[in-house]
């Protein structure tokens, strides 16, 4: 059984995630955010960051599991801390992942 | 490490679209397997397009195409779309200060975050709006463009784990996260949301690991 994806609820799920982008900042309306609630979502980007690699690169189809991509993530991290590209880092990370796909 | 002279170069379009070239090359090849399942799901190619440009988010994608036809089903998917997005509420929050004045530039500038732009502009300390609107830029070009080439080339494509652009995503997000780990509460709190998520994404729904880090973190976090 296929999905009967309609139209009316492709519009559905554009405008929440529409909505879900917009709304704090339209409800802000350039006011800046109290310095209390700044410092505290400046300390939660580290963890976000962290809890992204977790999921992304260790959960594997909802399993834990550590794959070829974590070996290129780890190229990565070291070509980044050399020479702090994105390119170079991510281009070393796809090279590596799909050498030990090959292997 | 970076410098503040670093951090002030970094202030145009271009700087966010370089910034995101690597980005965008993934979200071109995640673009083209979405439009590819899609329309082998039977989803028709200008829906999956539609849905791309608008939608902007490939989680929330996936869990649309687990609508079947009856009410049920598509205010599930919602539901897991509500999950899966809701810290854009918070990323939202985050970058409201540096967007336009102008509501409808705003919106605009707002539909652009995702993980990856949202944590690109935010690289030095402080939002950059023209950062988050060139990486933004690149990577809906790069995501719709994927998605129209997936729907209508289809089977004819290169496998995508071949090219081991999988990798390109996580390993972005692990070099923000190493730029971010100036001190022993970073590393902490880090490590913290790492176990936290991973505890949590074999028995939760997808979104709701990000989530609980996110609640936990701006409970407890103080920089």
């Amino acid at each position: 059984m296929g999905p009967h994806v309609s139209w009316s609820s492709i519009a559905f799920v554009a405008a929440l995630c529409f909505m879900l982008r917009v709304a704090v900042p339209l409800a802000l309306a350039g006011r800046g955010l109290p310095r209390a609630i700044e410092e505290r979502l400046d300390a939660a980007i580290a963890p976000i960051l962290a809890a992204l690699v977790a999921v992304q690169l260790f959960m594997v189809h909802e399993h834990p599991a550590i794959d070829a991509r974590a070996a290129g993530a780890c190229a990565a991290a070291a070509v980044y801390l050399a020479r702090r590209s994105f390119v170079l880092a991510l281009a070393a990370a796809a090279l590596l992942t799909s050498l030990l796909r090959l292997a | 490490m970076r410098t503040n002279s670093d951090a002030n170069a970094e202030e145009t379009v271009g700087t966010g679209v370089r910034l995101a070239l690597p980005i965008a090359a993934a979200d071109y090849v995640d673009g083209v397997a979405f439009g590819v399942v899609a329309v082998a799901l039977g989803v028709g190619a200008l829906q999956a397009i539609l849905l791309s440009a608008t939608a902007f988010s490939g989680s929330a994608q996936y869990a649309s195409l687990t609508v079947t036809g009856d009410h049920g089903s598509l205010l599930a998917a919602l539901a897991a779309v509500a999950a899966l997005n809701a810290r854009y509420l918070v990323f939202g929050a985050s970058v409201a200060s540096v967007l336009s004045p102008r509501p409808l530039r705003r919106m605009a500038e707002a539909q652009l975050l995702t993980d990856a732009t949202w944590a690109l502009s935010l690289r030095g300390g402080r939002p950059r709006r023209a950062i988050l609107v060139g990486a933004g830029a690149m990577s809906w070009l790069a995501w719709t463009s994927g998605t129209a080439t997936g729907a209508v080339l289809g089977s004819v494509l290169p496998s995508y784990r071949a090219v081991g652009l999988d990798a390109a995503l996580p390993a972005f997000f692990l070099c923000l996260l190493l730029e971010r780990l100036r001190s022993g509460r970073a590393v902490a709190t880090a490590g913290a949301g790492a176990a936290v998520a991973f505890g949590l994404a074999p028995f939760a729904p997808a979104g709701v690991p990000l989530l609980a880090v996110l609640a936990l973190a701006l409970a407890w976090g103080r920089t």
